[in-house]
């Protein structure tokens, strides 16, 4: 070929549309990259332990001593494998039937504020309610179930883990729920169905694929809940008891991480239980995306229904169809109830026990030892939003840019893909703090550190800006596009200046929900960006622990709980004023799109006319 | 359907909050921790001193040889004058030399300390006290437990370590140590516990096989496998190898101090640092 032809084939190449795909591909493909990483280096650096101790021997040993270099997760699995299903047995159950609650039985006025109940008790920090069942339901549960010692153990434990992962369940079943097609209820009830019958033989089955995929995702949060169920579960030696402390593979790795690399072996061995811990929840994973499988489950069940029903129509008796329903329909208004008095109760326990101790001086002043305060934790905050923003919005929006913009339908990359941003999402916490302590304090050798506390967090939130950019993006309809190109604009053109604008609603909701995330974070926090909260860092290379970090110093003090209590009430107001900030942003935005007037718009037109009005009888008394 | 939902709403809100005030009044039951004497000796400052309360151990402050930096070697030094000495008997610790002298100047520089959750308290008062005297000198105090305090300081990643436990030279041989006070460890029952004093052979038998001590104290509370406080206890017990099955092993001191304070029923027994109560 001669020089021009190659010279053209390269200028075709490398046209700018598709130098602009190649970078969005790039950012798509972070998110493997990502995952691959964290799970490399941290079985790399479990190599040795598996290496001298043997793979086997340290999944099933039951000891785990120091002093004669036995290290053995076993009793470990036991003590999470028992606190997930007990915490599942709570959680599930609550959370599936408010889900049935809230979409069949809940009157309408209401509806909006439970959702917004929900995603407030998921956006409570765990390490508030570890404060919480620390202060008030350990306590509370020794003295009615009377049993001696200190009160930790699989009962508060598997309580307070069940109420926090009740919102997961409870907001994906709902989502499940909702797209079951309401001919399934019309044909239940054309078959003679009670309303109650319909929804709890019918329905719920028919949503089967999704429930399952919330209770498999509510697993994945169990298992890697670190900071409220360390405290609570009492770190002991054996096998889990009601009232009897035991250790799970997270709070492990929390309880021994005071031996870092002074012993190699140990810190590997703890390294090893965090590639336990991530295996565990890649199975998991892989076992939700298998069963994802084919959409519009239910056919097959409601077949059988029919069938069923021919058999026993000598035996319907008309006075009591369907006791059971109705009792669950009884059930489900109890339970929607209690899902309601336990978040009243958490954020007026905590605020009522935390607003008494804040003041200005709380806030802004000086930190001393006998007085601290958190002037130098809502710096590190604000300092740790920023970073984090700042590098996992332009990666986020440019991967859901390619992944809704470029990609091909039902292409296998982009299914590859989104398993990867599923599974990075499902990573707990301290599975990134382990691995943020690895990469930025030792590898780097940044020391603890705001910037290595910053991009941890910024792979975090990464998944949850990517989905709800790619949502946002695909609810821009085609159309748009289409008028776009048929007016000559490039492909990167259309993008950056028609659909993003209009995605920019989707964009904002997600930064805000990962403004929330931030500041529920501790477990990653405490092993990246350090515990100190006294100096307020001058720079992202200082260390400083953020608000829920602090709140973890706090308590851990034992003199400071009011303190504790404090910052606790500061980040729950935040976490609240961030939702309803969510709401508004939406509402807003639904106003724009379908030509309404908000409240505050009208409130102001309405001004102005009466000011108009005003004017031109002011002008026709002046001309008379 | 709008009325009845607004009135279950508001109902459920207040029986919250009632049940909430509720609760409060009841939680608000915790009683002090008083500290038992161990084989008839008492645990006060002039015991740990005479050597008569045998539960006691160093406070170390470790440091990489060949790499401290000019201002933390100042910062150890003046940790030894008689004006840190007389602060850190005042809160509550031992030490009886008399105190170097130190000429003062003008210092700059951060300071980074981590390690042992029992010496942190004490080395916060004195971080202060330093940084009051040369205001251009940051200094950074972390916990994490003895464990974290040697690794930090093997691997570089503070200034000085903080251990509460008797320096092992021969398994670090890059750090060096400097001794900063005695402190004893005591140990707290809830004062509504009826026992006052326990014998080592006691407290050896509750940890490491669940006999209870004098009928009245059941369960034990100890701290991770990290502590310095934790391998001091272990050896001038006698205790080898892991505690008795269903002993909580906490992460740091001020968590057995608060639980001990909840346990109303007056039936655990802990050990923290004596100078931390």
């Amino acid at each position: 070929m001669d020089k021009t032809a190659v010279k053209e084939k390269f200028a075709k190449a490398f046209t700018k549309d598709n130098i602009a795909k190649a970078i969005f591909l790039a950012f798509a493909l972070f998110s493997m990259v990502a995952v691959f990483a964290i799970i490399i280096y941290i079985l790399y650096a479990s190599i040795p332990a598996f290496q001298q101790i043997g793979f086997f021997k340290f999944l099933f040993g039951t000891e785990w001593l120091e002093s004669t270099s036995s290290y053995g997760v076993g009793i470990m699995i036991v003590g999470t494998l028992a606190l997930t299903a007990c915490a599942m047995v709570i959680g599930g159950i609550l959370g599936v039937v408010v889900a049935v609650w809230i979409v069949f039985y809940c009157p309408k006025k209401l509806k909006k504020v439970f959702v917004q109940l929900i995603n407030l008790l998921a956006g409570i920090p765990s390490i508030v309610y570890g404060l919480f069942a620390y202060k008030l339901l350990m306590p509370t549960l020794l003295k009615i179930s009377g049993a001696g010692g200190v009160g930790t153990g699989l009962l508060p434990a598997a309580i307070i883990l069940g109420v926090m992962v009740l919102p997961t369940v409870a907001s994906l079943s709902k989502n499940s729920l909702q797209n079951v097609s309401k001919d399934y209820y019309e044909g239940a009830l054309a078959l003679g169905c009670t309303k109650h019958q319909a929804v709890w033989t019918v329905m719920l089955p028919a949503a089967k694929r999704g429930i399952t995929s919330a209770i498999i995702l509510g697993i994945g949060r169990a298992v890697g809940e670190t900071m409220a169920v360390q405290m609570i579960v009492g770190n002991g030696s054996g096998y889990p008891g009601w009232f009897t402390a035991f250790t799970t593979l997270t709070s492990n790795i929390v309880k021994n991480w005071g031996y870092g690399s002074a012993n190699e072996l140990h810190r590997s061995a703890l390294i090893a239980d965090a590639f336990v811990l991530l295996i565990l929840i890649l199975i998991l994973n892989l076992i939700l995306f298998f069963t994802q499988g084919k959409q519009g489950g239910g056919n097959n069940l409601f077949k059988h229904k029919i069938q069923e029903g021919q058999y026993d129509a000598e035996k319907v008796q008309y006075k009591y169809k369907g006791v059971i329903s109705f009792v669950m329909y009884i059930v489900s208004w109890v339970f929607a109830a209690l899902v309601a008095f336990i978040l009243a109760f958490i954020v007026v326990w905590v605020l009522v026990k935390g607003i008494p101790n804040i003041s200005a001086n709380f806030l802004f002043g000086d930190y001393t030892s006998k007085s601290p305060t958190i002037k130098a934790a809502l710096v590190a905050t604000l300092m740790l939003i920023g970073l984090a923003l700042v590098i996992a919005v332009p990666i986020g929006v440019c991967a859901a840019i390619y992944l809704n913009e470029y990609s091909k339908k039902g292409s296998k990359l982009v299914k590859v893909i989104r398993l990867f941003i599923d599974t990075l999402s499902g990573v707990p916490s301290i599975i990134f703090g382990v691995f943020g302590y690895i990469f930025f304090v030792n590898t780097f050798n940044m020391g603890y550190s705001l910037t290595g506390g910053g991009i941890t967090l910024s792979l975090m939130i990464l998944p949850t800006i990517i989905r709800s950019t790619e949502q946002a993006l695909s609810e821009v309809p085609d159309s748009m596009r289409e008028a776009s190109y048929a007016l000559g604009a490039g492909k990167v053109r259309t993008i950056f200046k028609v659909v993003l604008p209009q995605a920019i609603a989707g964009i904002i909701t997600a930064v805000i929900l990962s403004i929330g995330r931030i500041i529920s974070e501790s477990a990653a926090l405490i092993f990246t960006a350090g515990s100190s909260g006294r100096n307020v860092p001058k720079g992202y290379g200082d260390q400083c622990a953020s608000l829920a970090v602090m709140i973890y110093i706090f308590m851990v003090e034992g003199k400071y709980f009011n303190e504790a209590y404090a910052t606790a009430a500061v980040v729950l107001i935040l976490v609240i004023i961030l939702n309803l900030l969510v709401t508004w942003v939406e509402h807003m935005f639904n106003n724009k799109k379908n030509n309404k007037k908000g409240f505050i718009r009208r409130a102001i037109d309405n001004y102005k006319l009466k000011k108009q009005q005003q004017n031109t009888t002011e002008k026709e008394t002046e001309n008379v | 359907m709008k009325k009845i939902g607004k009135i279950i709403a508001c109902t459920l809100v207040a029986a919250a909050a009632i049940s909430s005030v509720a609760a409060l009044s009841a939680c608000s039951d915790e009683e002090e921790v008083k500290t038992l004497s161990y084989n008839g000796v008492e645990c006060t400052t002039e015991n740990i001193e005479n050597g008569s309360y045998s539960l006691s151990r160093p406070f170390n402050l470790v440091y990489q040889t060949d790499n401290l930096s000019a201002v933390a070697q100042t910062f150890l030094d003046w940790m030894q004058t008689s004006d840190a000495i007389s602060i850190i008997q005042s809160e509550g610790y031992v030490n009886s030399s008399s105190g170097i002298t130190q000429t003062t100047s003008t210092y700059t520089g951060s300071i980074t300390l981590s390690g042992s959750t029992s010496v942190y308290p004490l080395m916060e008062v004195l971080a202060e006290k330093y940084m009051e005297l040369h205001s251009g000198v940051t200094i950074t105090v972390n916990g994490g437990g003895s464990g974290v305090g040697l690794s930090d300081s093997v691997a570089g990643n503070n200034d000085i370590g903080m251990i509460s436990k008797a320096f092992d030279a021969t398994t670090y041989t890059t750090l060096s140590y400097v001794n900063l006070c005695t402190d004893g460890i005591a140990l707290i029952v809830n004062a509504n516990c009826s026992v006052t004093n326990v014998t080592k052979a006691e407290l050896a038998a509750l940890y490491t096989s669940g006999t209870a001590i004098q009928s009245t104290i059941t369960t034990a509370i100890g701290r991770d496998s990290g502590s310095g406080t934790r391998s001091a206890f272990d050896e001038l017990v006698g205790i080898e190898g892991s505690y008795v099955s269903g002993t909580s092993e906490l992460a740091e001191t001020g968590n057995v101090i608060s639980l001990i304070q909840s346990n109303t029923a007056g039936d655990t027994i802990g050990y923290v640092s004596a100078g931390s109560i």
